[in-house]
């Protein structure tokens, strides 16, 4: 059995991707009881990319409105 | 055989202070089209001023299509913005890439009429940010050209792979006036 190790820009960018299907999955979905399960993967991933270094803005369509978006990115772009 | 070329860059982003004076559309990124031999006119589709004047400001506008609500959208001739997204690309993520289409003649002719048809009545489409729900009434930037039948390099138009196909599969794009004698950037 093969095993693959990433690198960290490398799970960084899987993580990117992941991502931006959960925010497409969350738009097709927010009125539904599955959107809160959605937003807690998503915010769940973004805190762990943020806690392994991402500093990076995401492409505008993977974010989920600002609300629902943890602090710990949004802390990332605030001035000094 | 003739070419339809899709072009498209990455945004610069709405959260960082050395780019908020910049366009809606170069923030958001974006994604067009143009034939062969007539780049002086770029095709692009997004929302139209009307529908955007009625959400408010650019911030209230990405605002309201992250939260998934729609738009009235429509084509226009943003060559201005991708000249513009060239011209940031030493500073900025905005590198322009292009990939080449090949057609029939006579698709070719189909596709051009159609689109300057499009453009000159200012038809309206519905744009919304891509979901994973049935979409075949609404498009975003990246996946308007399926309407005229072109492929695309990524189906769903999320941006986060459609950019990194268009790359994979395309060239950089060198604006007219922008290239040395050897077709590369002179700059």
């Amino acid at each position: 059995m093969t095993q693959v190790i990433l690198t960290d820009d490398q799970l960084l960018s899987q993580m990117e991707i992941k991502l931006s299907h959960l925010a497409m999955r969350w738009r097709g979905r927010k009125e539904t009881l599955e959107a809160d399960s959605i937003v807690r993967h998503y915010q769940a991933i973004l805190r762990c990319m943020v806690e392994l270094g991402y500093h990076e803005e995401l492409y505008v369509d993977s974010e989920l409105p600002d609300e629902l978006m943890p602090q710990e990115y949004l802390d990332l772009f605030k001035s000094a | 055989m003739k070419q339809i070329y899709i072009i498209g860059f990455r945004g610069t982003g709405f959260r960082s202070e050395p780019f908020k004076r910049e366009s809606l559309l170069i923030r958001a990124g974006h994604v067009g089209f143009y034939f062969e031999g007539e780049d002086d006119l770029i095709f692009g589709f997004h929302p139209t001023e009307e529908a955007c004047r009625v959400v408010g400001d650019d911030e209230a506008v990405i605002a309201w299509l992250k939260a998934h609500h729609p738009m009235t959208g429509a084509l226009y001739d943003d060559t201005a913005i991708f000249h513009r997204a060239f011209a940031l690309a030493e500073d900025a993520p905005t590198t322009v890439w292009q990939m080449p289409l090949s057609v029939s003649d006579e698709g070719y002719e189909r596709i051009r009429q159609q689109a300057y048809a499009w453009y000159d009545e200012r038809k309206t489409f519905t744009y919304a940010f891509p979901s994973d729900e049935f979409a075949e009434t609404r498009d975003n930037c990246a996946t308007f050209p399926r309407r005229l039948g072109l492929s695309l390099p990524e189906p769903t138009g999320n941006l986060r792979e459609y950019m990194p196909a268009l790359q994979m599969n395309g060239e950089r794009w060198l604006a007219k006036g922008d290239q040395d004698d050897t077709g590369n950037p002179d700059r």
